[in-house]
């Protein structure tokens, strides 16, 4: 799910070299939240720590 | 000091660069050393990409100020990951992740990295003169400037291969932390 995030940026600058900037713009959008979720999923992860 | 559209561009394409020497010593500690990077610390290159691509569309249409912005939240998000793995080694007793280069582990260094990134962009904002400059003179995507379009094609390719490699280290599936083995891989020798 991670390497998604990769792909997404990497078609957001296509777009943007394509002149597609609305696209370009939406799909940065969808990384930056899609980010924001695997963030909180991996942040959130327990600890296997021992004190 | 005036900036105009084709030095901003330059300098743009110069940071650029910068990101892409930093993901390309990422890839040297992951293959030369063996060290598969965890799914936080693959969340920081994602930071440290989707602040390559506010500086991509600098390169591409000219600087403008959203695309500085657009950096600046490629680099919050990066920066808030590597702030969070900090604090989980910050513990005593829970080790670290991943060898120290320079007394300091990667995440911290890419914590400082983010730092500067926010200095220079909050910098590079200080120069108003790169936004005014005529159109006929930034005409054109990439504004004619080769080191532009050689630093955007680097940034393509990386995130690309960050992409592949990814792929292969965690699967289409959740990353394992820590990841010990690249999983796409050990999967296809199961199937056969």
């Amino acid at each position: 799910m991670n390497a998604l995030l990769f792909l997404l940026l990497t078609l957001a600058m296509l777009a943007a070299w394509r002149d597609k900037m609305l696209w370009s713009y939406s799909i940065f959008a969808v990384t930056m939240a899609l980010g924001i979720y695997w963030f909180k999923f991996h942040a959130t992860t327990p600890l296997t720590v021992h004190l | 000091m005036m900036i105009d559209t084709q030095a901003s561009r330059t300098l743009n394409a110069i940071g650029l660069l910068v990101i892409c020497i930093v993901l390309v010593a990422a890839f040297a500690m992951q293959f030369f050393l063996n060290e598969l990077p965890c799914p936080l610390c693959l969340l920081q290159r994602v930071g440290l990409v989707a602040v390559g691509y506010g500086l991509c569309l600098n390169l591409i249409n000219g600087p403008k100020p959203h695309n500085y912005g657009i950096m600046l939240i490629g680099a919050i998000f990066g920066g808030s990951v590597s702030i969070r793995q900090i604090l989980l080694h910050i513990v005593p007793g829970t080790g670290a992740y991943g060898s120290p280069v320079w007394g300091l582990h990667y995440y911290t260094w890419a914590g400082l990295c983010f730092f500067f990134i926010i200095l220079g962009t909050a910098v590079m904002l200080l120069f108003e003169g790169q936004f005014k400059t005529p159109r006929a003179a930034s005409a054109g995507k990439f504004g004619g400037n080769r080191l532009a379009i050689f630093a955007f094609a680097m940034m393509v390719l990386l995130s690309a291969a960050n992409s592949v490699s990814t792929l292969i280290e965690c699967g289409p599936t959740v990353c394992a932390d820590p990841p010990k083995t690249y999983k796409l891989i050990d999967e296809l020798k199961k199937a056969d």
